[in-house]
């Protein structure tokens, strides 16, 4: 039978319990594992943030290296190019599975529209390639400023 | 008669802790410490390590920039002069007579651009394109397209080929990645500095 005065011995008791239970820390070094795990991981998305961006700005040369070659190609190896497009050796050792493709819009006023995509093998851009779009004299070999 | 023993529920409470459990705290404890300084040194190695990259990266973005405005500009390729070994990569002889050099330093961590007025051999304006290590570059002329490559330096101090690397010198060399960057660009494209055709008005 509980009597009052077992009551306040048990309070008193558990008012003079120093320390922590097994469970308490457990927890604490749950929540600590997980905050490493957490922050571990965003090192490694660190890492591959870098990659990303340089790739990224590879691509962006690439496409601008492409084009310029395509301006001082004469127009029968333009039209080469355009039909199979490749990246350079440089592209294709630094963008993994990197692919070039050209779309050529028909002559207009001297001028041709060529816009040139790439993309390479990474989280999101396949599918979603970057593209350049620049204006070439045309073959007849018109030149504007 | 009183009893000698107290009852257990009276007795008090033990003072202290037993070696095991301050074993088991401690070795927590330098778990949890060792794990967060090794965080730590990951995270200040990532920041600093991430802002040489950028550097890095915006660097080789203004040497694209300026080195195609220079191959736009550019009349012809000037006849080359005597200058130490690899130091001096290209010039260009402006429709102005005055001519656009690009250098690369001895440590091979900088390329220079030097801006020189016809017939004065004393820079007008120049500007350093810095890297945080040292690399490799090479530009090579092909009639009217020229092309610069930045690279990796290969056993020979020359540009790597791709996918060989020379085993890095230091620590801190290992972790970092060298610059990759190609230029291409067609010899006085930029028809703004053309001189003007007979009976053509200036763009």
């Amino acid at each position: 039978m509980t009597t009052l005065r077992s009551l306040r011995r048990v309070d008193l008791r558990d008012m003079q319990r120093r320390g922590v239970t097994l469970f308490e820390l457990l927890v604490a070094f749950g929540i600590l594992s997980v905050i490493i795990s957490v922050s571990a991981g965003l090192l490694v998305r660190h890492g591959r943030l870098l990659t990303s961006g340089r790739n990224q700005r590879l691509a962006v040369e690439e496409l601008a290296n492409r084009m310029e070659l395509l301006h001082a190609l004469p127009p029968t190896a333009r039209e080469a190019f355009l039909a199979a497009p490749a990246p350079s050796p440089f592209a294709a050792a630094h963008l993994p599975g990197a692919t070039l493709a050209a779309v050529a819009a028909p002559p207009d006023a001297g001028l041709q529209r060529i816009e040139l995509a790439i993309e390479w093998n990474e989280s999101g851009r396949r599918g979603h390639p970057l593209r350049l779009a620049g204006w070439l004299p045309s073959a007849s070999g018109e030149q504007t400023p | 008669m009183k009893s000698m023993t107290r009852p257990i529920s009276a007795r008090r409470p033990p003072r202290g802790i037993s070696l095991v459990e301050l074993l088991m705290a401690m070795g927590g404890v330098s778990v949890v410490i060792t794990s967060s300084a090794m965080l730590l040194h990951g995270v200040m190695r990532a920041q600093s390590e991430s802002r040489r990259f950028f550097d890095d990266e915006r660097t080789s973005a203004r040497l694209a920039r300026q080195f195609r405005a220079d191959v736009h500009a550019a009349a012809q390729v000037a006849a080359p002069i005597e200058a130490p070994a690899g130091e001096r990569l290209v010039a260009f002889t402006l429709p102005d007579g005055g001519t656009i050099e690009y250098r690369h330093t001895a440590d091979r961590r900088q390329i220079e651009r030097r801006l020189l007025a016809p017939g004065n051999p004393t820079p007008m304006g120049r500007e350093d394109y810095s890297l945080a290590g040292p690399c490799a570059a090479v530009v090579t002329v092909a009639e009217k397209q020229i092309h610069l490559e930045l690279g990796a330096e290969g056993a020979d101090g020359e540009l790597a080929p791709p996918g060989v690397v020379r085993p890095p010198r230091t620590p801190a060399e290992a972790k970092r990645k060298p610059p990759a960057l190609v230029v291409e660009a067609v010899l006085g494209r930029d028809l703004r500095f053309l001189p003007a055709r007979d009976g053509e008005a200036r763009p």
